[in-house]
């Protein structure tokens, strides 16, 4: 395992140094080496939204994310968003059983982050990937139209 | 009678459900669990009501078989409806056996004194004296009694979740809690040749099998997972066994048994008749987390074994590990940690069932099992299909003077742990026990496959006939609102089908068959907020559909309004909900519930379906399996009508029925056209048009 992939990740403003297994996942590394379990296992397939974090300004699964191929990459979790967001989520008690919030935050982070302030549509545009049972989705959208002011 | 509530009679001990705690607080225990519905917060807020403390002076402790008391699963939207009065009546006493040690430090009379945000009162001001000082004084083994309890009626003190910020934060779920020395396992149903070799696995990775159970299991999860996914991939890998069409409709199902009502009124058989066929398909639970569970045996001394579980029910789930694994129950600790959403009986008991298994390899150590979504959909129970057929005879005005519905459903009760349908457990055959004898959930727990059978309006004697499917293609449990979403859809349409035979407006023909004023109040509500008066004409491709139910004819009252618009699908618009639930403990709950209903609802009623592909596959992803997206969400308005003053009601199922039947029913007035399946999708819609319903 000497050869294993050795990469350096800026994560919520940390730089870390990880040594990484060829066929490891970003959300293997967050959940595993760096103990950061906002990003969850949902689908395994990108199709769910749960496992949602921030990788060098874009909202991306985790769950199929090589971590060996992030080398330099600069990554915000669930755990290191926009303060606004989890305030908010709190405020408007957006969120059933949550499973799916934080991968949501991740998403939403993205677009606060932008420099115009964000619309209801980008906000509409950036839940989209992201499924949830619970049927939270009105409170959700509260929320994240309270983050966002609009 | 008496005002202690009978779970405080049967277990009187006032600290075996709030204990006070020598930090001046008090420490509650519920039995119940969070599932993501917010019971625990809403205990949390009555007990510290009932204390007349502020929230942050009671401490929560999730639900554990060695703390709290036994009060079964939650479910059937009962948990406020009796936990909550058992709570509210425990801080009762308590806050009257303080007043009486703070009344004796005073040298005053009780009268004069209370409590309220953790301070005593004296004359309605702050005294000086906190209840906190008075905790240390109270006699931990006090007993409940009805003199202790004052005239306030249940309520509870506002508050947010009190699991939310920690979720947000990034942990607070089961899937997220670290152990020393912990050891994670993929399981490897579907395995080819089970009982050989699965070839090289990496460093740190081994196969354990116990019976049929086949698991990777090592210390890096990130490298079992990898192992697992590898196997999966390959060629030969048959998930499950291949599944056609003709297996999931219930046409030509085995029958258990054929119950018919008791009394046959012949003598009111009308030659006039309305006959309907309705149907709903198998359902996915579809969480959006897959279950997990640890488990770890512990090699000496009490307990033997100890489980981490998202479950419904931490006792049912102990029994049915003790029996399974032929322990004393004493001998089985299970404790509640937090999953995601829960609406039924879904995998948390198997893989629990699954972490003790192989666990068990591994002494001392904690094992953590987490299902794959392909584990999760294809072994988790799925909410059966049913079939419900409808017959009336009518007198000359098109009201009916018989009625006959027939229910044909597979079991909607195999949870762990209860008596009828134990032990059920996906692992089964490692633990050597046998497919248990299928039953249904009997009619004193609300039922199962007849679950709101009975139309809530004044009809002739209601004939209901059951008939049971033994031996369902799938395996068939609990799913929120179990039977009485198929029974209300179906009920609901031919409701409308009879109106539209009867030339009468559907509002103005249910509300002729009706006398219960909260009922008549909550659809003439929906009927204002829609702007029901001008509701489009029949045909246009923009339909108004309203549905009504009491869910189980004992929780809240409900009406539903639906709009759709149909061009090349239906798109859901705007839904309408008006809801008697007596007095609502937590509003912004209470919402989340009603809105959360809604939304999981129309997801059914529009694109659900377990259907296999052209290889007989079952769906394994959500590609297979298509919800509701954020986009697709209708804009919705909630009304609560009920009277403060009424006791609350359970709101959790309520809305499940009447909002896919207002759905079909919108559907069918958009088209003129009778809808007769779920999900309302293009075939059916396109079945219906040619008649073919």
């Amino acid at each position: 395992m000497n050869n294993a992939p050795q990469i350096r990740v800026l994560v919520n403003g940390t730089s870390r140094d990880l040594t990484v297994a060829a066929e490891e996942t970003l959300l293997q590394t967050l959940r595993g080496q760096l103990h950061l379990t906002g990003a969850k296992y949902g689908c395994g397939a990108e199709a769910c939204g749960a496992c949602m974090v921030v990788v060098n300004g874009a909202a991306i699964p985790a769950c199929t994310l090589r971590s060996a191929d992030l080398d330099g990459a600069i990554v915000v979790t669930p755990e290191g968003v926009d303060v606004r967001l989890p305030a908010a989520f709190v405020a408007e008690q957006a969120g059933q059983c949550a499973y799916c919030v934080p991968g949501i935050l991740a998403s939403l982070h993205v677009v606060m982050a932008r420099g115009a302030p964000p619309d209801r549509n980008a906000i509409l545009a950036a839940l989209e990937p992201h499924l949830c049972r619970c049927g939270a989705q009105p409170a959700i959208l509260r929320a994240a139209f309270r983050a966002a002011e609009v | 009678m008496s005002r202690l509530p009978q779970a405080l009679k049967e277990r009187p001990r006032l600290a075996d459900w709030i204990a006070p705690a020598s930090d001046g607080r008090f420490v509650v225990l519920p039995g119940k669990v969070e599932l993501g519905q917010g019971v625990v917060t809403a205990i949390w807020g009555i007990a510290a009501a009932a204390l007349g403390v502020s929230v942050d002076d009671v401490v929560l402790t999730p639900a554990a078989t060695d703390t709290s008391p036994d009060e079964g699963f939650t479910v059937g939207s009962l948990s406020i409806t009796t936990s909550g009065p058992v709570f509210f009546a425990v801080g009762q006493c308590w806050r009257s056996l303080m007043l009486r040690v703070a009344s004796e430090r005073f040298g005053c009379d009780r009268d004069r004194l209370d409590c309220a945000g953790g301070l005593v009162l004296r004359d309605g001001v702050d005294s000086g004296m906190r209840v906190a000082d008075l905790i240390v004084a109270l006699d931990r083994d006090a007993v409940a009694r009805e003199d202790l309890l004052d005239e306030r009626t249940m309520h509870g003190l506002p508050q947010g979740r009190v699991d939310l910020a920690g979720k947000l934060a990034g942990s607070g779920f089961l899937h997220d809690l670290t152990f020393d020395n912990l050891l994670h396992a993929r399981m490897l149903r579907g395995a080819p040749n089970p009982s050989g070799d699965v070839g090289p696995l990496p460093q740190g990775v081994t196969c354990c099998r116990v019976g049929d159970l086949v698991a990777l299991v090592g210390a890096d999860e990130g490298a079992v997972a990898r192992a697992a996914e590898r196997l999966r991939a390959k060629p030969d890998w048959d998930p499950a066994p291949e599944l056609h069409h003709a297996d999931l409709t219930l046409e030509a199902a085995d029958l258990l048994r054929t119950v018919p009502s008791a009394r046959v009124a012949e003598a009111a058989r009308s030659n006039l008749r309305h006959q309907a066929t309705f149907t709903r398909p198998w359902l996915l639970h579809g969480s959006i987390g897959p279950s997990c569970a640890v488990a770890r045996w512990h090699p000496e001394g009490a307990p033997t074994l100890e489980v981490w579980s998202h479950t419904q029910g931490v006792f049912p789930l102990r029994r049915s590990l003790a029996a399974a694994f032929d322990l004393d129950a004493r001998q089985v600790v299970v404790r509640h940690a937090m999953g995601a959403g829960c609406y039924g009986h879904n995998g948390a008991d198997d893989v629990a069932a699954d972490a003790a298994v192989l666990a068990r390899a591994y002494p001392g150590r904690p094992v953590r099992v987490q299902w794959s979504r392909a584990d999760e959909m294809l072994f988790a129970p799925a909410a059966p299909a049913m079939t419900v057929m409808l017959e009336a005879g009518l007198n000359d005005k098109g009201t009916p003077v018989d009625w006959t519905i027939t229910v044909r459903s597979p079991t909607h009760g195999s949870r762990p742990g209860t008596p009828a349908g134990f032990p059920t457990l996906a692992g089964r055959e490692a633990l050597g026990q046998s497919e248990p004898e299928a039953s249904d959930l009997p009619l004193q727990m609300g039922g199962g496959g007849l679950r709101n059978a009975i139309a809530p309006y004044d009809l002739p004697e209601q004939q209901v006939v059951h008939e049971f499917v033994a031996a369902p293609a799938l395996r068939a449990s609990a799913m929120r609102g179990l039977g009485a979403h198929a029974n209300v859809f179906a009920i609901e349409r031919f409701m409308d089908e009879l109106a539209l035979r009867a030339e009468t407006d559907p509002l103005e023909y249910r509300l002729g068959l009706m006398s219960e004023a909260r009922g008549m109040a909550v659809l003439t509500r929906v009927a204002q907020m829609s702007g029901w008066g001008e509701r489009p004409a029949s045909g246009g491709g923009h339909g108004l559909g309203l549905a009504f139910s009491r869910y189980k004819l004992s929780a809240a009252w409900v009406a539903i309004a639906a709009e759709v618009q149909i061009e090349e699908d239906v798109r859901l618009t705007r839904v309408w909900a008006a809801v008697d639930a007596g007095r609502v403990i937590d509003p912004v709950g209470a919402r989340n519930q009603i809105e959360g209903g809604i939304v999981q609802s129309a997801s059914w009623a529009l694109m659900e379906q377990i259907v296999p592909d052209g290889l007989g596959r079952r769906p394994m992803a959500w590609a297979d399996y298509p919800i509701l997206r954020f986009s697709q969400l209708p804009q919705i308005s909630i009304d609560f009508t009920g009277d403060d003053m009424a006791p609350p009601l359970g709101i959790g199922e309520v809305c499940v029925g009447p909002v896919s039947a207002a759905i079909a029913n919108a559907c069918a007035h958009a088209l003129a056209v009778p809808v007769r399946r779920l999900p309302v999708d293009r075939d059916t819609l396109e079945r219906a048009l040619l008649s073919d319903t």
